[in-house]
């Protein structure tokens, strides 16, 4: 009996748990499956999703919205800083050890000239020889490799597109911070434009003395090795008296007459591991794109790459890690403007779209993707297509740009065409490439590399001008990779093979 | 207190509230499920007043599910597609690089370019006698043999010429037919002669329960305002599914969701059951 009564008992508790549990489910189930809800009552829910539980779900979710200055700081590095101070001369590039350092140091230096808190005493133009023979005294050469609107140039580095300098100054590749052998105490800050070909020295008040101090550290620790030259201090920038020159350098190309050493890379994880990842990152892509997935028609073509296509573009992923984006002649494309306003539509807004886009695409891949990307493209406004911008990113791997081989030749990681705010074309090789751990490869001096280019491509009146030469990774559609020359002739990149 | 008799009367109060929110979304379920009477009464109306003839009962009530269908090449294993088809056989031609196949046995020939498919049987033909009727079921039976699953296919459009059967086999999804892809048969009285065309199966659904399909009295609307005055007369509306022939020569694509409206003289258009426009 008493037994009886206690079942009872909690017969009824579990009974009036579960009416009211159900009440609930019951409730939810009205107001919250908003298809249920008669047109023009759902804003209650979706007022909910938006306000409440949008913001919660984001805060717990791992994005990283950086702003667009810092995301230029990451993705527009100097290709090199050239450390010459007390008769001895280092190159600094991604890979040294006291890379960033410099990178720092040299940053902090004109992103104080630029916010105005270092004094600018006065300012003078100099002639180009004047700035040659700068670069054997004590100075630091800071160079981006490629020319860049100074207003984004003074974004990346100060977080300011306005500065001092920007009346003077439009289009720079670099800058020196000049030490002088004098007993003032200036610093000196040299910098090209690029526009007009004005060269501009600005003597700064600063304390020369501690900047002396730290490159000496600096010179305690990386000194040694080989010491590159200018090609100006070789004279391979001239036409020789005696006998006509097969190939010309730029006076600012520095040349090593030693081999290179550089790091072996290789593919990160297999293949079937690739796949697997490139299939994972499919969601995430067609989010980006903006790509609907349930009214866009897709297919998989016999060569296993899936295909989205919607009115206006065709997205497609290949199985072996290629993602390309097109858009229809003749339509927009995808609206990546982050303004409504198109008008004067120049390099710093289609860069800002730009970097925007495919950093909200890396936040869905490994941390560290982004941070071996560079921008390769000269970052200024053209003449001719005032609206439409071709933007390069390399993957970089101490500093050495990663190209693929495509149907056009060895080519960075991104490429993308942006028009007045639209997207119309993209390409990105989303495989990752890793150091493998003490080993290197070595690189024979670019000088003989150039001797071969001259071989295949002196046709025996022009001397070949080389206005650029770098190292870079190679890989054929084999997956081969081998570290080459490569630069700037005659206005074309090439491979110096 | 006599807190055993207050849980009671809870319990049985809470019951009540759960049975009225049990009816109501029930109730509204159904009406999810459904296109009210009265819209459709309407449309009927509209479209006979300009001119368009249709009867009530041809608009089907049930609202089709939202849903694209994943559709996956029979064809896209050759050498599967070869067993399946010939048992035993010898390989004539295999090229990777150009997807072109060539398998052979003593019954038949089975040739594969991209994704088009040509069977040939190599036996005499038994053809009808002129009064009589292929058999559909027996043609089911030997597609069924050369691997078509039974509930995935249709046989559509057909005839009897100079003696063999002639038709069309359409893919299928639950009771649904499946438009721009299908396979031409040949069939004399005992197997299936030649069968040419294009072949996708279904594999899985993708159901999108929080967006319903526009309406079908929407599509329907929208004929009075078509320049070329076309139904006189609609004769049946179906759902079905569409897969656009460009996208034949692949291993997979999605077919989406249409209305299909035939007229008196059998034309048949098919209309985007998401955004209602015709598919050309």
């Amino acid at each position: 009996m008493f037994k009886k009564s206690i079942v009872k008992k909690h017969l009824k508790n579990v009974m009036l748990f579960f009416s009211i549990g159900l009440m609930f489910f019951l409730v939810w189930q009205i107001w919250f499956g908003s298809y249920f809800l008669p047109g023009g009552y759902d804003y209650i829910t979706t007022s909910f999703r938006t306000h409440i539980m949008n913001p919660i779900q984001q805060w717990f979710t791992k994005e990283s919205k950086e702003g667009f200055s810092q995301n230029m700081k990451v993705l527009f590095k100097p290709e090199k800083i050239i450390l010459n101070h007390s008769g001895q001369r280092v190159v600094f590039q991604s890979g040294h050890k006291d890379y960033e350092e410099m990178r720092s140091l040299s940053n902090e230096f004109i992103s104080n000239v630029l916010l105005e808190k270092y004094t600018i005493k006065s300012k003078v133009s100099i002639s180009v020889e004047t700035y040659h023979s700068l670069l054997k005294g004590k100075t630091i050469y800071v160079d981006y490799g490629k020319e860049c609107d100074f207003r984004l140039f003074s974004l990346a580095v100060c977080d300011q597109s306005s500065s001092v300098l920007t009346e003077d100054l439009s289009v720079i590749n670099g800058y020196i911070i000049g030490l002088h052998d004098s007993v003032m105490n200036d610093v000196s800050l040299y910098i090209t434009d690029k526009k007009s070909n004005n060269i501009y020295r600005y003597v700064i008040e600063t304390e020369k003395s501690t900047l002396d101090e730290q490159l000496k550290e600096f010179l305690e620790e990386s000194a040694g090795g080989s010491i590159p030259s200018y090609s100006f201090e070789l004279n391979f920038h001239k036409e020789q008296e005696n006998s006509a020159s097969k190939v010309l350098f730029e006076p600012l190309v520095l040349l090593d007459l030693t081999t290179v050493e550089v790091p072996t890379i290789q593919l990160a994880g297999t293949e079937e591991e690739n796949r697997e990842k490139f299939d994972e990152l499919t969601d995430a892509v067609l989010e980006v794109f903006s790509v609907n997935s349930r009214t866009m028609r897709r297919y998989t073509d016999l060569e296993n790459a899936r295909v989205f296509v919607e009115n206006n573009a065709t997205l497609t992923l290949y199985p072996n890690g290629i993602l390309e984006y097109q858009a229809v002649q003749g339509s927009h494309g995808l609206d990546i403007s982050n303004s409504t306003d198109r008008t004067n539509y120049d390099v710093h807004k289609a860069t800002a779209d730009a970097v925007d886009f495919v950093t909200e695409l890396c936040n869905h891949m490994p941390n560290s993707y982004f941070k071996h990307l560079q921008i390769s493209t000269s970052l200024v406004n053209h003449t001719d297509k005032h609206n439409s911008f071709k933007l390069s990113f390399d993957y970089c791997i101490d500093g050495i740009p990663v190209r693929q081989q495509t149907e056009n030749g060895y080519c960075p990681v991104i490429e993308m065409e942006v028009r007045e705010g639209y997207l119309t074309s993209y390409r990105h090789n989303l495989k990752v490439y890793e150091k493998r751990e003490n080993e290197i490869w070595q690189l024979p001096p670019v000088i003989s590399a150039a001797d071969k280019l001259v071989n295949a491509l002196y046709d025996g009146t022009n001397a070949l001008r080389i206005e650029k030469v770098a190292v870079c990774y190679t890989v054929d559609k084999e997956g081969n990779i081998a570290p080459t020359w490569n630069g700037i002739v005659d206005g074309k990149e090439r491979l110096f093979e | 207190m006599n807190w055993g008799r207050a849980k009671t009367i809870l319990i049985i109060m809470f019951l009540t509230v759960d049975a009225f929110l049990l009816f109501v979304l029930l109730q509204t379920r159904l009406n999810y499920e459904r296109l009210p009477k009265e819209t459709v009464q309407k449309t009927v109306q509209v479209l006979r007043d300009k001119g368009i003839d249709i009867r009530e009962e041809t608009v089907p009530l049930k609202r089709a599910k939202n849903q694209n269908i994943n559709m996956k090449n029979s064809f896209g294993n050759p050498i599967q597609a070869a067993e399946v088809f010939l048992g035993t056989y010898e390989v004539k031609l295999s090229d990777d690089e150009k997807h072109e196949y060539l398998f052979e046995n003593e019954r038949a020939t089975l040739r594969i370019k991209e994704t088009y498919v040509t069977y040939q049987n190599k036996k005499n033909y038994v053809r009808y006698e002129q009064n009589e009727k292929a058999d559909e079921k027996n043609i089911k039976k030997w597609l069924t043999e050369l691997g078509f699953k039974t509930k995935e296919f249709a046989i559509v459009k057909g005839k009897q010429r100079d003696g063999l059967f002639c038709g069309q086999v359409v893919p299928v999804y639950k009771d649904i037919k499946m438009y721009g892809i299908s396979m031409s048969i040949k069939t004399d009285k005992e197997a299936i002669v030649t069968m040419e065309g294009h072949w996708f199966s279904p594999q899985e659904a993708e159901v999108y329960e929080d967006e319903q399909l526009l309406d079908v009295t929407a599509v329907l609307a929208g004929l009075i305002h078509r320049e070329d005055r076309w139904p006189k007369t609609v004769v049946s509306i179906e759902n079905g599914f569409y897969m656009a022939g460009d996208y034949l020569d692949s291993r997979e694509f999605v077919a989406l969701p249409i209305y299909v409206i035939t007229d008196e003289r059998g034309n048949q258009k098919f209309f985007d059951a998401r955004i209602g426009h015709e598919i050309n």
